[in-house]
């Protein structure tokens, strides 16, 4: 009888997980993690770490530094004299200052300086693009704000059982209602 | 106990198919009250997130204003609200969570993009996008399905939810830890003096007289700083500690109720600053009020019974639009869901009337679910019986002829 010649067995290639050169206790760490919703936590930690304020991520600064001088800005009319800045653009305090933080710091990232060396002219630069968005803003809600508006930065500590404040002016609106 | 702490991180938790269902509907209607204000802002000066990118390829192209334009925005928002419909049934997830997730996003890119950060929506779009990821990665490994979820894919969508919330309080440790160079606790104390500055801010925004002056209770904390280290300190540890509340149910209350305790003493002391997204979702994903729901009706052995009373229950849910004073007599249908909607807003209150106004509303449409639901479930027990005689009479007949 002729004898029945086999074919050669097709040799599978032999898969090695890239985890497979791993110690025993970082394989045991690795597939905890896959398994494991801490695995989505620690990824959701990190992106959130890197990518910081970037919706939907944040890595969730509020009281982050809480220090004994607070600095808080408001928006006042040509006399220094605070106005309502929610009633009348829809824009709160807070956000008047996240507002400024963030232009000036825009902008000195261009000019290769910290936000805290811009000169005078760059701050007025700032101030007068806040000047135009809460305009833009007012107009909107059909409110009319003061001729003249500037951005004031007050510092609030508590020293010696007392409430002290000191202000600051930043920026004076310099186009006049017809330039606008 | 140790081990218990840990168990969550390593068995998924049971979710009943009721759990789940209503654990959608609550998060559903949640969702919507995070869509109930327009977004009027039309400029994008300082985009963030995907509008960064998408001004990376135009930058002179305004990509997401066209969702101030109010009528715009009301189709936007009916849009959503049709595909939650699907999500509430479980319904298509692997097409509709993304979408949902997407069309979440966008409006909040948006309001995040004119110069300053809100903070009370980036969990409800997260929650959404993981809920989005789990069901695709589901339907990758498992099976492709677009019936509504089975145990395994309700625990995750669960779990997942829970690890956004809780993972929003341990990122911000390490942010807490990292912006203050490791020196947080020892200056925790002048978190007192955030308060002194939210009040005068609350104040100058509106000219509320109710924020003028400075609040007692910082001057106190300000006079007592070890105390004031303790009480925001217990506090970091807390946004710590809440990762345990992660796939373990008894945990996961304890630091639900302890979180809304915090946000609560916060709102207090700085004088009106609510976290009310923070704490809806802690409601539904920490206290897990979906379990505390279904928990009784999932001790109904009757399977006819159970689904009656979920099927009832739900249809009262909207034939209170007929039944209700205030439902189809004065609104249409649209307005009316959205006064359901926006109702939940009452826990932002201390006022007695939002909440005697909160009950006159919300008692009518209670006892309708309630009507429906006892209704349904005796249509149920009927139903069951009907079926099970039936089903007897089948077997004896075949049977006899054997």
């Amino acid at each position: 009888m002729p004898s029945v010649v086999q074919p050669p067995a097709i040799q599978e290639p032999i898969r090695v997980s890239p985890m497979a050169h791993l110690p025993p206790l970082a394989k045991k760490v690795w597939g905890f993690l896959k398994r494991s919703p801490i695995g989505a936590l620690l990824i959701y930690t990190a992106l959130s770490l890197i990518l910081k304020e970037n919706y939907p991520f944040s890595n969730y600064p509020m009281y982050s530094n809480p220090s004994a001088e607070r600095p808080y800005y408001t928006v006042a009319d040509g006399n220094g004299q605070p106005i309502p800045v929610q009633k009348l653009t829809g824009i709160t305090c807070p956000k008047i200052g996240k507002i400024y933080r963030k232009k000036a710091e825009e902008l000195a990232k261009k000019h290769d300086i910290k936000a805290k060396d811009l000169p005078p002219a760059m701050v007025q630069q700032v101030c007068d693009e806040m000047f135009v968005q809460l305009r833009h803003e007012a107009k909107g809600k059909n409110q009319v704000l003061p001729e003249q508006l500037q951005i004031i930065k007050s510092y609030i500590s508590y020293k010696d059982s007392k409430v002290v404040e000191e202000v600051e002016l930043i920026g004076k609106e310099t186009l006049t209602p017809q330039a606008r | 106990m140790i081990k218990w702490l840990f168990s969550g991180w390593k068995t998924l938790p049971k979710v009943s198919a009721l759990e789940g269902f209503l654990s959608r509907f609550l998060f559903s209607l949640f969702l919507l009250f995070t869509l109930r204000l327009s977004i009027d802002y039309t400029q994008e000066p300082h985009p963030v997130g995907l509008l960064k990118l998408l001004h990376g390829f135009n930058d002179g192209k305004l990509w997401l204003t066209w969702l101030a334009d109010p009528s715009t925005w009301n189709v936007y928002r009916a849009i959503f609200a049709g595909l939650l419909v699907f999500y509430v049934a479980g319904a298509a997830l692997p097409l509709v969570l993304p979408v949902l997730a997407l069309m979440h996003v966008l409006p909040f890119t948006l309001y995040n993009s004119q110069g300053f950060t809100h903070h009370g929506y980036q969990i409800v779009s997260c929650t959404l996008i993981i809920q989005a990821i789990a069901v695709l990665y589901y339907n990758f490994r498992e099976k492709f399905t677009l019936a509504p979820p089975d145990e395994k894919l309700r625990a995750w969508m669960f779990v997942q939810a829970q690890v956004i919330l809780t993972g929003m309080y341990f990122i911000s440790v390490f942010t807490k830890l990292d912006n203050s160079g490791g020196m947080w606790l020892w200056n925790s104390n002048n978190v007192a003096m955030d308060m002194l500055k939210t009040a005068r801010q609350s104040y100058l925004n509106n000219f509320d007289p109710s924020f003028a002056g400075n609040p007692p209770e910082a001057i106190w904390m300000l006079e007592h700083p070890w105390l004031s280290r303790l009480f925001f300190g217990s506090g970091l540890f807390l946004e710590f500690l809440c990762i345990f509340a992660i796939g373990n149910r008894v945990m996961g209350f304890l630091l639900g109720i302890s979180l809304l305790v915090m946000h609560r003493s916060i709102d207090w002391l700085m004088g009106g600053v609510a976290f009310i997204n923070n704490e809806f979702l802690a409601f539904i994903f920490l206290v897990n009020l979906p379990f505390l729901l279904s928990w009784p009706a999932d001790r109904i052995s009757s399977r006819w019974i159970r689904w009656g009373l979920v099927a009832g229950a739900t249809m009262g849910f909207f034939a209170s639009f007929w039944l209700h004073p205030g439902g189809s007599g004065n609104n249409s249908f649209v307005d009316y869901g959205w006064n359901v909607v926006k109702s939940i807003d009452v826990w932002n209150s201390l006022s007695a009337e939002d909440w005697r106004k909160f009950l006159t509303f919300t008692t009518p449409i209670a006892l309708s679910m309630a009507g429906g639901g006892a209704a349904g479930a005796a249509a149920g027990a009927i139903g069951g019986m009907f079926v099970h005689s039936a089903n007897r009479g089948k077997g004896q007949a075949v049977g006899s002829s054997q």
